[in-house]
């Protein structure tokens, strides 16, 4: 309890301060009146009896110390008031402190806003309950040259029934549907999944029941769960929801559940989930169309799993039939399929982790940029208050407490730089994520939150040590006796710092230099895809959208003629010059490939012909596209309604198998054994399906036959008015169909780009920062070192030197650190720049041209920045400069 | 001078405030101090400025109060009371006090071993 009441009293203690001490005063003032009232009736004279009191008194200020000590906690109180001090000595010199503020808060910004969306992307673990044991179970096949395929139907059979080190297993696919709502048909996204998806997530439904087994069995009654937003908006949260009838691709679906509100996965919209549906009898081998996730039971590794899922894919050969055309599982052994299981963030992430990296080592190196520039500033500060620190050490303040004054002072403007930093960092956040330039993963995930601000913090403190370290260990040298004497004038020590300036300086430009190379090197690479032949021209004025032809014709003749009506309708709005359709545009991810056989080739028995790109195209297709048709014709709409059997190759394709486009015309390819041959009767120019930085894919376009959903090309000058887009959706509604994703071409090839340009854009900031402080950094050297040796100069020009003589000096001075500099950087950024080569296309890591420009560039403005202070070299009167002292 | 002057045992100080007090009520601090060289017979040397952070701290631990009075010369000077738990803590601390010095005496009474 006294311990307590003390504690209490001392709290207290802390919050009196001062009136506490007042009231000491008085008492021992009152003290030593008495005392010397006694002493005087003693018989001494006031003086004695005064001096006599203070003596057995002690000392006064011993005494209000050791009450001190007594009253509260003196460390707090201690550390209060240097604290305070810190903050008047900064105060002293606003510009000076806001500038190191600045610089400072930039760079802790910069580096929390990155590490929020590292944090939030990479190393945020996925919302599930024990989410390290989640895996995505992908294959690769060597044998048919492709890293990564999905899993089939069979593959998941399997894995249910006789994996080893699976708790459970299952198997998803993106779905996109029509839902008639009130008669007015509806775009619907979601999800196809075995019932174990919600379970094995730990993931409960908010209304109803989750998927069940049976309604995996492709002869159950058809189900559907409802995602919580979609629930909402469409059906207004409705509770009486389960049990409800809905009608999606004409099929009539009992709603069985809705999903929970904060459900997320694998960044797929899930308007509907939707049971994949297969009948166990019925599976075969091959299909590997599906995300196939999986839990392991505990600690299984990767490497145990992977062993279990080879042995398990030889075991399907034995337990499938081969797929229809195949008379045996010679055939898929060709492939040579091998596991490729992976942590199911890993699914997720993609290689948007490299740009990441890349980005968040650029913002580090502008980090440490603004310390060296800030050490700098706090160097000149000192170099002004040696005379005052000498003198204080001279009468007795210990190196210590000195050096915990700079360091207190360090850390104060580092942490203060670190709460603004934290008020950029939102502030920048805020910007990028209103874009939707950049197409992160998990960008909802991504957010300034306790992580990032304990970030900030550490990365402050860190900071401030090291641009505080500085000053503290040029500080160590310096002769008190020395000092004194020289009168702040003391060469030796002035030397000394200048170097450490310099090279702080040399360290600036060195790093600037390689952010620069890094951006010099992404400008280069962005330059070369926007040179590369697309496969399409001019996608500024080409609309399109996708429109979904389910459920809405009896039969492919009925659905054929709709879709040809279409382009007839819309070839009729004016300002249209033309209109066709195809199954997938250019990048937009298509992955449909199979194998291809010439009817003029032959093949090894039971061996698979080399893979080419499925599309299908129609009539036009490759004239709205503005796809040069290098040998041959497009298809007609008599080959579509009277089903020839006719196919239109790529460049690439014609040229492998034949050696040129023109040979290819009348040749025979199928694509399938059981099929009939098609008759070759176009080449067309190989289009970048892939994005402009992959090589074109080998492409069969295929006639339009039983496509339901198409994208539909519309080649006008009106592209991306509000117009044409009010024309195209009347249209579209006049032919009862929904219609979605109307974008211009030119959007979806700038997103093939985004990534570049996305971690173009943040290094071409961080280079740009970069420049500026280390400008500023040579500028203030420079300056600093011309106002030093102004009396220096003064006597120079009286004894007969040129003015413009000595400002080359200075500018010479400049440019021989910026020199060592710009090597350094050079050496440094060889290495780095290999880091980032898979964000490179066609440029090299060490391409000469970058380098070179990057390095003058540099030269020219260290020059520049050492030229404008050394100006001032001009304006030194002889005579002035010699009096000034 | 015949006899030497003693420093304050360390620790002790509080409770000779404590025995002061309770022996001549209410008193402030220089008075105080002088009562307590008084008693020891002018054979305490203290610097009497030790005496307020003594005070104080008995203060925080609740044996004394304190409020501001006048002296007999008409001062304005604080005045320190003993309370009920300081009256305790005498008691508590007498005890401690002879069984610290008890244990000292008997290291003073150890004979040398006869054999």
């Amino acid at each position: 309890v006294t311990r307590l009441r003390i504690l209490i009293a001392r709290v207290r203690g802390l919050l009196q301060g001062r009136a506490a001490d007042r009231e000491l005063q008085e008492e021992i003032a009152a003290h030593l009146d008495e005392a010397t009232d006694v002493y005087m009736r003693q018989g001494l004279s006031p003086g004695e009896a005064r001096r006599a009191a203070r003596r057995s008194l002690g000392g006064a200020t011993q005494v209000r110390e050791a009450y001190r000590d007594v009253r509260s906690f003196t460390a707090i109180e201690n550390a209060a008031r240097d604290v305070r001090h810190a903050a008047r000595r900064l105060m002293r010199a606003p510009v000076f402190a806001l500038a190191m503020l600045l610089t400072l808060a930039l760079g802790i910004g910069a580096n929390t806003a990155i590490f929020s969306v590292v944090n939030g992307v990479l190393l945020r673990p996925l919302p599930f309950p024990e989410p390290d044991r989640l895996v995505g179970l992908w294959q690769t096949a060597p044998g048919l040259g492709i890293d990564e395929i999905h899993a089939s139907i069979a593959d998941y059979v399997t894995y249910r029934e006789h994996s080893r080190t699976l708790a459970d297993v299952a198997l998803w696919q993106r779905t996109s549907a029509t839902m008639l709502m009130d008669g007015a048909p509806e775009r619907v996204e979601g999800l196809r999944a075995t019932f174990q998806l919600l379970p094995l997530l730990g993931v409960q439904p908010v209304l109803g029941r989750p998927l069940a087994e049976a309604d995996n069995d492709a002869a159950s009654a058809e189900v559907v769960m409802l995602g919580y937003g979609y629930w909402q908006r469409q059906f207004g949260g409705d509770p009486g929801i389960v049990g409800r009838r809905v009608t999606i691709d004409g099929t009539i679906r009992e709603v069985v559940g809705v999903l929970p509100r904060d459900f997320w996965f694998m960044d797929a919209r899930h308007d509907v989930v939707m049971p994949l549906r297969f009948s166990r009898a019925d599976v075969r081998l091959a299909g590997y169309n599906y995300g196939a996730v999986g839990r392991l039971l505990p600690g299984v590794t990767i490497d145990q799993v992977n062993a279990d899922v080879a042995r398990m894919i030889a075991l399907a050969f034995t337990l499938f039939p081969p797929p229809s055309g195949m008379s045996s599982v010679k055939q898929m052994e060709d492939a040579r399929l091998g596991p490729n299981v992976r942590p199911l963030i890993d699914d997720v992430v993609g290689d948007i982790g490299d740009s990441l990296w890349v980005i968040t080592a650029t913002l580090a190196i502008v980090l440490l940029i603004a310390c060296a520039n800030v050490a700098n500033l706090m160097l000149v500060r000192a170099d002004g208050r040696t005379q005052e620190l000498a003198v204080r050490a001279a009468i007795g303040a210990g190196r210590g407490r000195l050096a915990r004054e700079l360091l207190i002072e360090s850390l104060l403007l580092g942490l203060a730089a670190g709460v603004v930093g934290i008020v950029f960092a939102i502030g920048a956040l805020n910007v990028v994520l209103a874009t939707d330039a950049i197409m992160l993963p998990r960008i909802a995930s991504v957010g300034v939150d306790g992580a990032s601000v304990a970030f900030a913090l550490v990365l402050s403190v860190v900071a401030s040590l090291i641009f505080g370290a500085v000053p503290l260990l040029k500080r160590s040298h310096g002769r008190l006796v020395d000092v004194l004497r020289a009168g702040g004038r003391n060469a030796s020590a002035g030397r000394d710092r200048q170097l450490t300036r310099n090279l702080l300086t040399t360290v600036q430009v060195a790093l600037a230099l390689v952010l620069l190379v890094g951006s010099g090197l992404m400008i280069r690479s962005l330059h070369s895809m926007r040179r590369v032949e697309p496969g399409f021209t001019d996608p500024a004025t080409l609309q399109t959208f996708r429109a979904a032809f389910t459920g809405v014709a009896a039969d492919d003749v009925r659905r054929l003629q709709l879709q040809h009506d279409l382009v007839d309708a819309l070839a009729g709005i004016s300002g249209v010059t033309a209109v066709s359709l195809m199954d997938l545009l250019p990048m937009t991810g298509s992955s449909s490939q199979d194998p291809v056989a010439a009817s003029d080739k032959t093949y090894a028995p039971d061996t698979i012909p080399p893979l080419r790109r499925f599309f299908t195209a129609a009539p036009g297709t490759f004239r709205a596209l503005g796809t040069p048709v290098v040998a041959g014709r497009e298809y007609t709409w008599t080959d579509i309604h009277d089903r020839r059997s006719v196919a239109i190759i790529g460049e690439g394709f014609a040229r492998e198998l034949w050696g040129s486009a023109g040979a290819a015309i009348g040749k025979q390819i199928r694509e399938n054994p059981n099929h009939a041959w098609s008759e070759i009767v176009g080449v067309v120019a190989d289009v970048r399906h892939d994005g402009v930085d992959r090589a074109a894919p080998s492409a069969v376009y295929w006639p339009l036959r039983t496509e339901q959903s198409v994208a539909y090309l519309v080649r006008s000058r009106r592209t991306g008015t509000e117009g044409l887009a009010t024309d195209i959706r009347r249209a579209v509604a006049a032919a009862g169909i929904p219609l979605t994703q109307l974008q211009a071409m030119d959007e979806i090839y700038e997103r093939s780009m985004a990534r570049t340009a996305f971690t173009l854009t943040l290094l071409a900031i961080s280079g740009g920062m970069a420049l500026l402080l280390a400008l500023v950094g040579t500028y203030a050297v420079i300056s600093y070192a011309v106002s030093q040796r102004t009396r220096e100069m003064g006597i120079r020009l009286a004894l007969g030197a040129q003015h413009g003589h000595l400002q080359l000096v200075f500018v010479l001075r400049g440019m021989a650190w910026g020199a060592i500099g710009v090597a350094c950087g050079l050496l440094a950024a060889l290495p780095l720049s290999t880091l980032m080569s898979s964000l490179l296309f066609e440029v090299s890591p060490v391409d000469p041209a970058t380098y070179a420009v990057t390095g003058l560039t540099l030269l020219a403005a260290s020059a520049l920045a050492s030229y404008v202070p050394a100006r001032r070299v001009s304006r030194i009167e002889a005579v002035e400069a010699l009096r000034s002292e | 001078m015949a006899t030497a002057k003693h420093d304050v045992l360390y620790g002790s100080l509080g409770l000779l405030v404590l025995k002061t007090l309770e022996a001549l009520g209410p008193l402030h601090g220089y008075l105080l101090a002088r009562r307590i060289e008084q008693i020891s017979g002018n054979h305490l040397a203290m610097n009497q400025g030790t005496l307020y952070p003594a005070l104080l701290r008995l203060e925080q631990a609740g044996w004394v109060t304190s409020k501001w009075g006048l002296s007999d010369s008409g001062r304005r000077v604080k005045v320190y009371t003993l309370t009920k738990s300081g009256r305790k803590q005498i008691a508590v601390q007498e005890a401690e006090w002879q069984q610290a010095t008890g244990i000292v005496a008997r290291f003073f009474d150890i004979q040398e071993d006869p054999s």
